[in-house]
């Protein structure tokens, strides 16, 4: 195992995004993922999702636009992951395009300073790329420092390569992660501009609903009970955003699939909403657990979600050349207290399902009786339905009810006398 | 391990079946209870006023008496669901039990517990329609549990789990829950909510829940073996709790788990190696009736 963990600060006369010069922010970062790519694809069981950079720093064709692409490879569909900033003066404030789509949706050209572009259609199949709220501090401007940290990991089956930067107020969240469950790689991007945090996830090779706005698994807030402080271990996202949307597009009272986060990672909610780059140490937590981003909103139901960071001890963590501990950036970690009282729930971390194999979006070998059955033929096929019938004494004719299973004591009609 | 599992399913067309439903599963709970006790005489479970006690509602009020102290006395929760038809309204409370006041919601006896676990809906039962029904419990050391759920699918209020008495299987401890019979079509959020009360022993306080976490492996569609608890937190200005606290989640017996892609009250699921499973919660609880192959541990 190989965790790389590190930081890298830019003061705010240093910083620029769009300089070539060989220690930029733009270089560092494409050398990280390289590295960590590189490591990746020679993992067993990876063959066939290969990760490729497609675009890098250096593809800007105009100087003004930089950024990244990658390509997250699946046997039958690959997904393409891109960011740069679209602003095309050297503004000082940029937006940022992100697309996280199917590989076909991918135009490979030229086009955007170089960094390609990707199909309007099919936007309810994939996320849509976001063209706005991502504002990047492009060079040196009023109190802009600006922080990049990265956390990668590349021991088999557990991948997953972690980009924050961080300015100001201004958050940008890259993961992407291996699921060894879904035998897939999944990407999530979440970005904090003013008070509000979008997120957004991709899992590759599985068709997602629009929007694909994560959240958390389970809802402890309701307006019963107010808010609450908790983050929970490992970290389950569920895709889905308003129960509205979920039944418009879901079967009847079904959930929206979910999605469970590298062993390292919780999630939760603290109820200081915008705040991030927290970090508490305790006995059960002695490297520390490290706050990525902070939820969006104290309202319910929450639009976001925190994302936290459980450090592994000390020696196990490389920090590359030219970068410094994840302890000590630029811009500090906050050691305060969260100002309410905050539970963690620590439970093991288990990757794959323990009974049941589930692979992509069929239920494999998983069959659902629902409560409406489908006429006489769905109380046959009813396992307790069926019972109910033959109890009766009805029933069990035909093929459908295996011949007669009449029971030999009890009342058998009318079924419970009252 | 052994489960009882009893398909309690009336017709609607011989009467009422709501009110026979509940006394019959009464009778099933006042076996198990005084089994359990026997079995844990530590603690004690009662039923402080039975479906049949009072003129007009059906329900419960039961009560746990746990192996814990607090501020001197026994720790003690209650759980009620009640239902006035001719109101056309149910009242759900789990807490604790010093905050009963024998003399409100209904009336007396059976009163109703006080706090935030404390709910009022309107609910509409049809006197002439079936009522799916379903109740499951064990006596196995350690892994005791009942629990009864029903389903009126004309009603969008009417289904969810009623009873909910087990076992935390890592302190021993006596947990209640039922679910919150509020949820509509419409709204995923209130569906899946329950009210849950139990004692968080790695941090020597009682907690309540409105919600499974569900964790234990799987990422997609899955039936998840082993949910837990998560607790709420206990809004203080005690600057001793303002510290983050690491919590050990509380785990439901061994034949509950957890389902994640669908979560109406009586689905049936049929895995691969054989087994049954029924939902028995609006939060996708499901018990597992049947064995398959292998059988669980």
């Amino acid at each position: 195992m190989t965790r790389v963990q590190c930081t890298r600060g830019w003061p705010l006369l240093e910083w620029d995004w769009c300089t070539n010069a060989p220690d930029s922010a733009g270089f560092m970062l494409d050398q990280r993922f390289a590295a960590w790519a590189a490591a990746v694809n020679t993992n067993p069981g990876k063959e066939q999702h290969q990760i490729e950079v497609i675009r890098d720093h250096s593809s800007s064709t105009d100087g003004l636009r930089h950024g990244f692409v990658w390509k997250l490879g699946h046997p039958d569909s690959a997904q393409v992951f891109g960011f740069h900033n679209i602003t095309a003066e050297p503004n000082r404030f940029s937006s940022g395009r992100y697309f996280a789509r199917f590989w076909s949706d991918y135009t490979n050209d030229t086009s955007n300073g170089g960094y390609g572009s990707v199909s309007t259609g099919n936007t309810n199949a994939c996320l849509q790329h976001w063209g706005q709220n991502m504002t990047l501090h492009l060079n040196y401007g009023p109190s802009v420092d600006t922080d990049i940290r990265i956390i990668a990991e590349d021991d088999p089956g557990a991948e997953f390569f972690l980009l924050c930067i961080y300015q100001t107020a201004e958050v940008l969240i890259v993961l992407v992660h291996w699921s060894e469950a879904l035998q897939a790689w999944v990407s999530h991007r979440m970005q904090r501009g003013n008070s509000s945090v979008q997120s957004s996830s991709v899992r590759n090779g599985v068709v997602t609903v629009n929007p694909a706005v994560l959240t958390l698994f389970d809802q402890l807030q309701s307006t019963e009970l107010g808010a609450c402080n908790y983050l929970m271990h490992p970290g389950y996202l569920r895709f889905g955003f308003s129960a509205n949307v979920l039944n418009t597009i879901s079967p009847l009272y079904s959930r929206w699939p979910l999605t469970l986060l590298p062993e390292p990672f919780w999630v939760g909610y603290v109820d200081q909403y915008g705040g991030h780059r927290r970090r508490f140490v305790l006995p059960e937590l002695p490297s520390g657990l490290y706050q990525l981003v902070g939820r969006s909103t104290a309202t319910f139901p929450v639009h976001g979600w925190d994302l936290w960071y459980e450090a592994p001890e000390p020696a196990s963590v490389v920090v590359p050349p030219g970068w410094f501990p994840l302890e000590e950036p630029l811009m500090a970690w906050h050691e305060t207290p969260v100002g309410e009282p905050l539970d963690l729930f620590r439970a093991p971390y288990a990757e794959q399902p323990e009974i049941f194999t589930i692979s992509g979006a069929t239920i494999e070998g998983l069959h659902e009786f629902d409560v409406d059955v489908l006429g006489a033929a769905g109380v046959l096929q009813n396992p307790l339905y069926r019972r109910q019938l033959q109890a009766a004494g009805g029933g069990g004719g035909g093929g459908g009810g295996g011949g007669s299973s009449r029971p030999a004591t009890g009342v058998l009609y009318p079924r419970r006398p009252d | 391990m052994a489960i009882t599992f009893r398909d309690l399913s009336r017709r609607g067309d011989l009467g009422d079946p709501l009110y026979p439903l509940l006394m019959e599963v009464h009778g099933h709970l006042l076996t198990w209870m005084a089994a359990a006790n026997l079995q844990n005489p530590q603690q004690l479970l009662e039923v402080v006023v039975a479906p049949d006690a009072q003129e007009g509602v059906i329900g419960w009020t039961i009560r746990a008496t746990l192996d814990v102290e607090v501020e001197g006395a026994p720790l003690q929760f209650m759980l009620q669901w009640l239902t006035s038809l001719s109101a056309q309204t149910i009242r759900q409370a789990v807490g604790l039990a010093s905050t009963w006041d024998p003399e409100a919601g209904y009336g007396a006896p059976h009163g109703l517990v006080d706090g935030p676990l404390n709910q009022f809906r309107t609910a509409r039962f049809y006197s002439s329609l079936p009522v799916i029904a379903y109740a499951g419990w064990s006596l196995d050391p350690g892994q005791e549990f009942f629990c009864f759920c029903f389903n009126r699918s004309t009603d969008t209020r009417g289904r969810g789990m009623v009873l909910y008495i087990a076992k935390d299987a890592n302190t021993g401890h006596w947990t209640l829950c039922s679910d919150l019979f509020a949820g509509s079509d419409h709204s995923a959020h209130l569906r899946e909510i329950c009210l849950f009360i139990g004692w968080a022993a790695s941090i020597q306080q009682w907690r309540t829940a409105m919600q499974l976490y569900r964790y234990s492996g799987g990422t997609l569609h899955a039936l998840l073996p082993r949910p837990h608890w998560v607790l709420n937190a206990v809004h203080s200005t005690d600057p001793a709790l303002l510290s983050p606290r690491v919590i050990l989640p509380l785990l439901p017996p061994l034949p509950l788990a957890s389902y994640t892609r669908t979560y109406n009250v009586g689905v049936v699921l049929r895995t691969a190696d054989g087994a049954e499973w029924v939902l028995v919660s609006n939060t996708g609880l499901a018990l597992r009736y049947r064995d398959g192959s292998p059988a669980l541990p």
